[in-house]
């Protein structure tokens, strides 16, 4: 479905380039939920805002390759290259951001907000037609039609971003990029979201990309899973593989970091602060923080490899 | 039923506002140590020759009966607010001595209307179109050029600008009138003609003054609002740019702005002294003018009252409309 190669994506500050996504390879395949993972700052939104192909000032790609190929309904495939894929925003290839209160235009109905994206510039049929498509995509989402003629105020903000999800799926996209689109939802609306998403994507055989920082929304929902640290991917594998045999020490970490039900034990984090991306260390980038650092891992950088079955890990462990 | 409850709330305000107003209109003058039928005699003794006692004195009588001070405060309160409610009347002026006020402001604002409302309007749309543009494509070299020339003439002072259009376009190239001059019975298209002719370099003159402030202010809302995450999430779903700033930052930004519109609007049954002077213009700037200078406390009164009545007005239609523009605002 997309595949990336080596790709470097820099914002462009006064102190310099910050390597927010450094090298990165990803094969990300049909009809899959693959989630990535990460703390703040690793350059997983970047990474979505690489793969949506929406790269603003100072936002930069370097270097790298970008490949997204889209199977059409007539049986044909759609090869999209960078700065090609946004002219299919929404009809191929739709994001999901995270929830806020102004998410939609506060001063416009929500039923005019579709149009804009569905009509606009993907125009089919008439208005009335579309209406009617509208509403009965939102009964088959189990959302009130009375949706449509609110203003956002007027919906909470889980209704809100049910409606962001009906507008993103609406077109039937072949990929959906989810970024952090449960974070600042109360669980129990989290849980409906997530399970709405998962719904979806298994009604449309379409790939669904999460990022999120919850480690339990990955486990939940994903089939596979890439852990970023410091603008690169260290692990990518199964999900349940990654859960039950972590290679790399961040990933074993950030899973050891977890509660479990019935221990009582505290929780212990990662100690130290991942590198300034303005000026990444030579080596691997979570040498600092390793707690089986070796001589090599200061010197150079381990390279991505395949060391058990499709599963990726970039560690001198391995 | 809530909109009722709240229409009702809203004129009982507009009512007291008006009371109050126009009450301080009625007591200030009154507080004043000068006397104007004093000064009024004054006047009139120092132009014309001898005047017998009781010609003095029944001349007082009338003149005080004339501006409406008969009887105590309260019996002149009574009556000023009798005059002003069914005969809409505010006497006759001092200064153009026997004419009514009524008449007089009758008179002038048709020609402050014409000219201040089509100016302001017209600022008011230029310059929120070039803030707009100047926010929004603030990347753009038009726009930059645009709220460059917006920024230069904002600050030049009025009086100097007034001044420097006359000198160029009445004196040297003498296309517009130094002065107003009317030809034409009012009614025919030669008087409609003359009055267009007269009022473009006023006009002119108010809309380079006026429109920078809108686009100042409209810049800084619309760079603001471009920021908003909904924005942002519209141009991630592939709307296009110019219903982006449409529908999604010109709607939001020009809340505010359409507020001060009101009330700028409101404001200009005060005239445009300046204006109005400069270009000898005979709208309610002038007379307020020589309403000052001529102690008219009548003419005075009443221009003072049409300005109260009018910006209280303005802002209850505001609150009574923003609801229908601003959806999140409701009537409570």
């Amino acid at each position: 479905m997309m595949q990336l190669t080596d790709v470097k994506a820099y914002y462009d500050t006064p102190r310099g380039p910050v390597q927010a996504v450094d090298g990165v390879t990803l094969d990300i395949r049909e009809n899959e939920v693959l989630s990535i993972a990460g703390e703040s700052g690793c350059g997983k939104s970047t990474l979505v805002k690489v793969l949506y192909d929406y790269m603003p000032h100072p936002l930069r790609l370097v270097s790298g390759e970008i490949l997204a190929t889209i199977p059409q309904d007539n049986g044909e495939t759609l090869t999209l290259r960078e700065h090609e894929i946004r002219d299919y925003w929404w009809r191929h290839i739709s994001y999901i951001p995270q929830a806020s209160m102004s998410i939609l235009n506060p001063v416009v109905r929500v039923e005019r907000q579709f149009y804009d994206a569905a009509g606009g510039r993907y125009a089919r049929g008439n208005r009335r037609e579309l209406r009617k498509q509208i509403i009965s995509y939102l009964r088959e989402l189990e959302l009130p039609e009375e949706v449509l003629t609110s203003f956002p105020h007027q919906l909470s903000g889980g209704m809100r971003q049910r409606v962001i999800v009906a507008l993103a799926t609406f077109m039937h996209p072949k990929i959906v990029l989810g970024d952090e689109p449960t974070t600042a939802l109360d669980v129990v609306v989290q849980r409906g979201i997530l399970t709405m998403l998962t719904r979806l994507q298994r009604q449309m055989q379409n790939t669904l990309v999460i990022v999120s920082h919850d480690m339990g929304v990955h486990y939940q929902i994903s089939d596979r899973m890439a852990i970023m640290y410091a603008g690169k991917i260290v692990e990518l594998g199964p999900t349940e593989a990654l859960f039950h045999g972590a290679m790399h020490p961040y990933t074993d970490n950030l899973i050891k970091s977890l509660p479990r039900i019935g221990d009582r034990d505290v929780r212990t984090g990662i100690p130290g602060a991942p590198p300034s991306l303005l000026n990444p260390p030579k080596g691997c980038r979570f040498e600092a923080r390793c707690p089986h650092v070796m001589d090599v891992c200061r010197r150079e950088e381990p390279p991505f490899h395949e060391e058990r079955d499709d599963h990726m890990v970039a560690c001198h462990l391995f | 039923m809530r909109f009722a409850v709240f229409l009702a709330s809203r004129i009982l305000t507009y009512l007291l506002v008006m009371w109050i107003g126009i009450t301080t209109v009625f007591f200030v003058p009154r507080f004043m140590p000068t006397d104007p039928v004093e000064a009024m005699l004054g006047r009139v003794q120092a132009q014309g020759g001898f005047m017998e006692v009781q010609q003095v004195e029944a001349l007082r009588r009338s003149l005080t009966t004339a501006f409406g001070l008969e009887g105590t405060l309260w019996e002149q309160y009574v009556g000023f607010f009798r005059n002003i409610l069914f005969e809409r009347d505010f006497g006759p002026s001092l200064a153009m001595f026997p004419t009514p006020v009524s008449t007089l402001i009758a008179e002038a604002l048709p020609w402050t209307l014409g000219l201040l409302l089509t100016a302001t309007l017209f600022a008011w749309v230029l310059g929120n179109i070039i803030g707009l543009l100047a926010g929004y494509r603030d990347d753009r070299f038009y726009s930059k050029v645009l709220e460059a020339v917006a920024v230069i003439i904002y600050p030049i002072p009025y009086y100097i600008l007034a001044l420097v259009l006359i000198i160029f376009f009445a004196y040297l190239l003498p296309i517009f009138p130094m002065a107003t001059s009317v030809r034409g019975i009012p009614g025919t298209l030669q008087f409609f003609q003359s009055v267009i002719h007269n009022s473009i370099l006023p006009g002119i003159s108010i809309v380079i003054v006026g429109f920078g402030w809108w686009v100042i202010s409209m810049k800084a809302l619309s760079s603001a609002i471009a920021e908003e995450d909904f924005v942002y999430f519209a141009r991630l779903r592939g709307v296009r740019e110019n219903r982006i700033m449409i529908d999604y930052v010109m709607r939001n930004a020009v809340l505010p702005q359409i507020t001060a519109l009101a009330l700028m609007l409101g404001g200009i049954f005060n005239g445009a002294l300046i204006t109005e002077i400069l270009f000898s213009y005979p709208g309610l700037g002038s007379l307020i003018h020589l309403a000052v200078l001529q102690s008219d406390y009548n003419l005075l009164m009443g221009a003072i009252t049409l300005s109260v009545v009018a910006v209280a007005t303005a802002t209850m239609v505001i609150d009574l409309v923003y609801p229908f523009l601003d959806p999140r605002i409701r009537y409570k």
